[in-house]
């Protein structure tokens, strides 16, 4: 007798396709869309998912988790400062203390659970989806952006040229580290400006990053590393805190911009 | 002549005794009326909605006043982002905010500072200190970059509590140990580890000596006052220009007097007569 149930292909392909396009269906239009599935989308997902709000990553990556699986020098120990071990705690992620207010966890411990955090909270990912542009509203307001499959931008023009789609939201997360994509497309079109990151000086710098958080121009909320962007703060090193908290900081932003959901959750 | 001394406090920095840099220095100018203060910028905006324009303008004039690139001028137009004008008047509603890192332009930060000081406190026989947390920088024509200061003496004199602990250097041996960590590609540990075993050489934000160390630097703003020079050459006098962190620890918790004999006699004849 056979282990697994008899199935024929066809109906793995109609369980992924039917799957598949009853969630693209449903998030062609969401709540917000997070630009970047680094632990600071990651964690502001998770906020927000967790109170109703209808949220989807969009990652470029095959993979979740941006940086946050290695640590510095491709070491896959991830440091953090205090407060941020208690982020750590939320996650049931195991940690040492080498010395007073410094963390050090599993890089991939620590990003296994921040994901699979997210997800029980209710977050939808579009991985392997790259962000090519932003819908725009009356004055501007960002409303949603434009997307294409990550494996298109590798092939030559003369081969394929495949329009991209566009999905719509209500509040758009920049979380896409020191390229900024959202804000960087918005300034090559003219309609934001940022100041690019200065010289790294971490002991600063994340407590800057946390401070800065926010948001940028109605509809666009920035996080993580994107803020150093932004607004020319020291360039952090590899520590993690910031990131984290960061993250959370944009989602109580993007939370007073939902308050009757945030009232029935 | 200084009548009035007004001392603004900054209360960010905790375990800065401002009491007892206010009476180090009334006891060395015992004819000018010491006054300790609140915080300049943030007094001008506790009031509530009714101010809320005021603290729209301070936090603007502010965020202009950041010093973007280190190597390039601020420009007299800079404008600032929302979220910069957001951020600083998120940090001056809130008094418990220690963040600090970003660099103004000091004669940006103290034009900003001397609009607030009322009409009738502006004569030349006032004397404004504003303690702040932030880092103020001026650019140096001779290698057109900003560098970090401690002090900028004027109306008012503006010290940095930041640049105290950031702008003077420290050790040669600590930078070029850091030099070694970053070359082997040692993490975050290591290198806490490293600034804490050259602590006793240089001040940190909670430094037990920081409320000695101001002393020295209210009185330089107020020799700039009275004699147009706040530095002294002396490296053991309190008016020492310190550009290591040696130097400052030095000239202002070494053995022996505070001043060199000139400076000495300088305080010494104001206390008698207030003649500069």
């Amino acid at each position: 007798m056979a282990l697994f149930h008899p199935i024929d292909e066809k109906d793995v392909t109609r369980a992924i396709v039917g799957s598949f396009m009853r969630q693209f269906d449903e998030y062609a239009e969401s709540d917000v869309i997070i630009v970047g599935g680094g632990p600071s989308g990651l964690i502001a997902g998770k906020e927000l998912a967790s109170k109703g709000i209808k949220t989807l990553i969009v990652e470029r990556n095959n993979y979740i988790g941006g940086g946050f699986w290695i640590g510095g020098y491709l070491m896959n120990k991830v440091t953090f400062r205090a407060p941020a071990q208690e982020v750590l705690d939320e996650l049931g992620v195991p940690y040492e203390s080498p010395q007073e207010g410094l963390f050090v966890a599993d890089g991939p411990h620590a990003c296994s659970k921040l994901i699979a955090a997210a997800c029980d909270a209710g977050v939808k990912f579009a991985n392997m989806t790259i962000f090519e542009d932003v819908v725009l509203r009356e004055e501007n307001r960002v409303a949603g952006v434009v997307i294409n499959w990550t494996p298109i931008q590798s092939l030559p023009r003369e081969i394929t040229c495949v329009d991209p789609v566009a999905i719509e939201c209500k509040v758009v997360i920049d979380a896409t580290g020191h390229d900024a994509c959202v804000l960087s497309k918005l300034e090559e079109r003219g309609l934001a400006k940022t100041v690019g990151f200065g010289a790294m000086w971490v002991e600063r710098s994340e407590d800057l990053l946390v401070e800065h958080t926010g948001e940028f121009m109605p509809g666009l909320v920035v996080t993580g590393m994107a803020v150093s962007t932004a607004y020319g703060l020291p360039r952090m090193g590899p520590t993690f805190g910031g990131m984290l908290l960061s993250g959370k900081r944009a989602a109580e932003v993007v939370l007073e911009m939902f308050p009757e959901k945030v009232a029935a959750s | 002549m200084i009548s009035n001394l007004y001392i603004y406090a900054e209360p960010r920095c905790a375990g800065l005794a401002y009491t007892d840099v206010a009476d180090y220095v009334a006891e060395l100018l015992p004819r000018s009326a010491v006054q300790l203060r609140g915080p300049l910028l943030e007094s001008k905006v506790e009031g509530g909605e009714k101010d809320s324009s005021l603290l729209d303008e301070i936090a603007e004039s502010l965020a202009k006043a950041k010093v973007r690139d280190l190597l390039q001028s601020v420009p007299s137009d800079q404008q600032a982002l929302a979220g910069e004008v957001a951020y600083e008047r998120r940090r001056l509603a809130n008094q418990s905010s220690v963040v600090y890192g970003l660099m103004y332009d000091a004669y940006a930060y103290s034009g900003l500072c001397h609009a607030l000081i009322p009409q009738a406190e502006a004569g030349f026989d006032q004397l404004h200190i504003v303690f702040t947390n932030q880092l103020i920088g001026t650019r140096d024509p001779a290698d057109r970059r900003y560098h970090a200061r401690t002090v900028l003496c004027g109306s008012p004199s503006i010290i940095s509590i930041s640049g105290l602990v950031d702008a003077p250097a420290r050790s040669p041996e600590y930078y070029i140990a850091l030099r070694g960590a970053e070359a082997l590609g040692l993490g975050e540990e290591s290198k806490l580890e490293l600034a804490s075993s050259f602590a006793d050489d240089c001040l940190s934000y909670d430094d037990q000596r920081m409320t000695e160390v101001v002393k020295g630097y209210a009185m330089q703003a107020i020799a700039y006052r009275l004699s147009g020079e706040a530095f002294c050459s002396d490296p053991k006098c309190r008016l020492f220009n310190a550009h290591w962190q040696k130097e400052l620890l030095k000239a202002q918790l070494g053995e022996g007097p505070d001043f060199c004999s000139e400076h000495e006699e300088l305080f010494q004849r104001l206390s008698k007569d207030g003649v500069s």
